[in-house]
């Protein structure tokens, strides 16, 4: 369930939302409207909607989304 | 008690235009449609080779007089607010007060602010007005972030512009200014920077820096961590518009209007959208300017006021940016 919730947070970053096609194992620099403010959205919006900041340079180093899934659960704060 | 006013505004732009042909031209990666779409700058404008902040300070200050007739010598104080002065000294409002003519019975200073300025820039001249220290404040921003920006910087040469706006702050005019909340994180001092030149690195001595084939940075010349002031914006902006409204007893809803520092569209979009703010509410004015620093606020507020068939009663001002700097204010258009 979180998966799902994760890959439609994600998806509504997109500038096309409408992107078919897009799963967790999606090559995210892939995406055709992919570029380096996308990339600075999507990990604010993990910042926000699930509360875990991921480091920068494992941002830059994740190729695809269920990387950043991952890299959100390994730096979420517990409550 | 007294209250303070913006009795009027008016901006210039230089005439050189860099436009997002021209960008392609120089980087073919960057697609005239990207530019944009992502941005939502269609053109910025560039101060000529011998045109400085100072130039174009005079030039918005007489087109101001001119526009609006105003009397010159009813000016008593004139702030500028510039992070591009013509000099380290003097103080280059006290030059601008010199080639306006203005009267010699005037105080004169510059504040060094950038995208935060123009609202800081309201608090001071809001201040003196009710204080009695001055009657009409002449509250100036002018811009040459183009002098710092590499010509190899893709991103900075897309975003920013050159621009001067000129206000009139006094005991009357069309917008009440109402109450301030500010904001500062020095810690964030190097994510917006010209290292090089000034106080404490004065040797320009920069070299160009690259990741593979993609210019990074040069220390004598501007650079911007992108992520970081993302993260700054997207992190404190929410809570400063919160803040402005709970400083003036208002909610939401009941302002008309938000006119936010012209950043980037894409940037600006992000925070609507987590902020729910509806389009309609949410001005925007930069495809024919760029982000011109301090100019911006006051230029979106020019052509708001201009194009608009009903003027709205309520309109909320924030500015963010280098320092890492912030603040917010209301401009009340009706007797509130």
């Amino acid at each position: 369930m979180e998966e799902t919730l994760f890959l439609k947070k994600f998806q509504d970053q997109l500038e096309d939302p409408n992107v078919e096609g897009l799963s967790l194992e999606t090559k995210f620099r892939e995406i055709p409207t992919w570029d380096s403010l996308t990339g600075m959205a999507e990990q604010m919006m993990i910042k926000d909607e699930f509360s875990s900041a991921i480091p920068d340079i494992e941002f830059q180093q994740s190729i695809t989304i269920r990387d950043l899934f991952n890299l959100m659960l390994k730096y979420r704060k517990q409550s | 008690m007294k209250s303070a006013y913006i009795q009027a505004i008016s901006y210039y732009l230089p005439q050189a235009i860099l436009s997002n042909e021209e960008i392609n031209a120089n980087f073919p990666d960057w697609s005239v449609e990207k530019i944009s779409s992502k941005t939502g700058i269609y053109e910025r404008r560039i101060a000529g080779p011998n045109e400085t902040a100072c130039d174009m300070a005079v030039s918005v200050s007489e087109k101001l007089f001119r526009e609006h007739s105003i009397p010159k010598d009813e000016i008593d104080f004139l702030l500028l607010c510039t992070q591009s002065p013509d000099y380290f000294l003097p103080t280059t409002a006290c030059i601008v007060q010199d080639q306006l003519g203005l009267s010699k019975n005037i105080g004169a200073i510059d504040f060094n602010l950038g995208c935060s300025g123009y609202i800081y820039g309201l608090s001071l001249a809001k201040a003196m007005v009710e204080s009695s220290i001055a009657k009409n404040v002449l509250l100036i921003t002018s811009e040459t972030y183009s002098k710092f920006i590499h010509p190899k910087d893709k991103g900075n040469r897309t975003i920013f512009g050159d621009a001067a706006s000129a206000s009139l702050i006094s005991d009357n005019g069309f917008a009440k200014i109402g109450n301030f909340i500010f904001g500062t994180d020095g810690s964030g001092w190097e994510q917006l920077i010209v290292r090089n030149g000034a106080a404490k690195n004065r040797q320009k001595q920069g070299v160009d820096l690259y990741d593979g084939d993609v210019f990074l940075k040069n220390d004598d010349n501007l650079f911007m961590n992108g992520n970081a002031i993302f993260n700054f914006t997207a992190t404190v902006v929410p809570e400063l518009v919160q803040n402005t409204l709970i400083a003036n007893a208002l909610i939401s809803d009941q302002i008309d209007t938000y006119i936010f520092h012209q950043a980037n569209k894409y940037m600006l979009n992000y925070i609507r959208k987590k902020m729910e703010i509806p389009e309609e509410k949410f001005f925007l004015y930069l495809e024919k300017t760029g982000n011109t620093v301090s100019s911006t606020i006051p230029i979106a507020l020019h052509e708001f006021i201009l194009n608009r068939i009903k003027l709205p009663s309520r309109v909320l001002l924030a500015g963010f940016g280098v320092g890492l700097s912030w603040g917010g204010t209301v401009l009340l258009f009706q007797d509130e």
